[in-house]
């Protein structure tokens, strides 16, 4: 799931804003794939995580109802441009990525 | 002997890891829960959140497609450690929970689907309170399908 996290970031009067989009298919469990007429086993992002440095920021915990292609923004303070962000997600099947940026 | 050892402190310890256990699943159970009050007793227990003018909820009262429900949640009261959105009428009303580190703005933005129009219903956590606001939206088509 490489490159499935973009992240942009934007500081202002010493609150850095984080907005984020994962490329996921969130699958609820409950749809049935029209082609075979099989339900689509759920997956979907269960955890997210995001740090500065080592500093963890905020933790989400996601349930199968975040829309595919989960989108997120929230603020933190306390970091200074050019300090790096990490966004790292793990779905119900194990599966994880992570990016990091340089704040802008 | 080493064994001996070994087996004697879980002895010990298991007994004071139970209750932590105990909570971990009941947290853990609020996600499969399957009615409001259920998933809120899972992570509440016998508290009652309060309805609160310092949380808002910002949502369109009328969604054509219930599978992409933009929502932001907004706090103003201090110390809040974490936001639980939830769906009343979804067929598991708790859709995300957002834990806040001190730094965090009580500031968050996500989408998430909305199967029936029903309330959205928003609680925040300080360390020693329950604040919540709710929005009723009006859904065409439900996003759970």
């Amino acid at each position: 799931m490489t490159g499935s996290i973009r992240i942009r970031t934007t500081h202002h009067a010493g609150w850095t804003s984080v907005r984020s989009i994962i490329r996921h298919p969130m699958e609820t469990g409950f749809s049935v794939d029209p082609e075979t007429g099989q339900v689509i086993p759920a997956h979907y992002i269960t955890e997210v995580l995001c740090r500065h440095g080592d500093d963890l920021v905020l933790r989400c915990e996601w349930s199968r109802a975040v829309s595919r292609n989960p989108y997120l923004s929230f603020e933190f303070s306390g970091a200074h441009p050019g300090d790096r962000v990490t966004l790292s997600w793990t779905d119900n099947r194990g599966a994880s990525d992570s990016a990091t940026v340089a704040i802008a | 002997m080493r064994r001996r050892a070994l087996l004697r402190a879980t002895a010990f310890l298991a007994p004071l890891l139970r209750p932590l256990r105990a909570l971990a699943q009941l947290r853990s159970g609020a996600f499969s829960a399957t009615s409001l009050a259920e998933a809120m007793r899972a992570l509440f227990g016998e508290r009652a959140p309060e309805a609160s003018d310092a949380v808002t909820l910002d949502v369109e009262p009328k969604i054509e497609n219930g599978a992409v429900v933009p929502v932001q949640i907004n706090a103003t009261v201090e110390g809040v450690t974490a936001i639980n959105i939830f769906a009343e009428l979804n067929p598991n009303p708790l859709l995300a929970r957002f834990h806040l580190s001190p730094r965090c703005r009580p500031i968050v933005a996500t989408r998430v689907k909305v199967g029936a129009p029903s309330n959205i219903v928003i609680v925040v956590e300080t360390e020693d309170r329950l604040l919540s606001t709710r929005k009723f939206v009006e859904v065409v088509e439900g996003g759970c399908g």
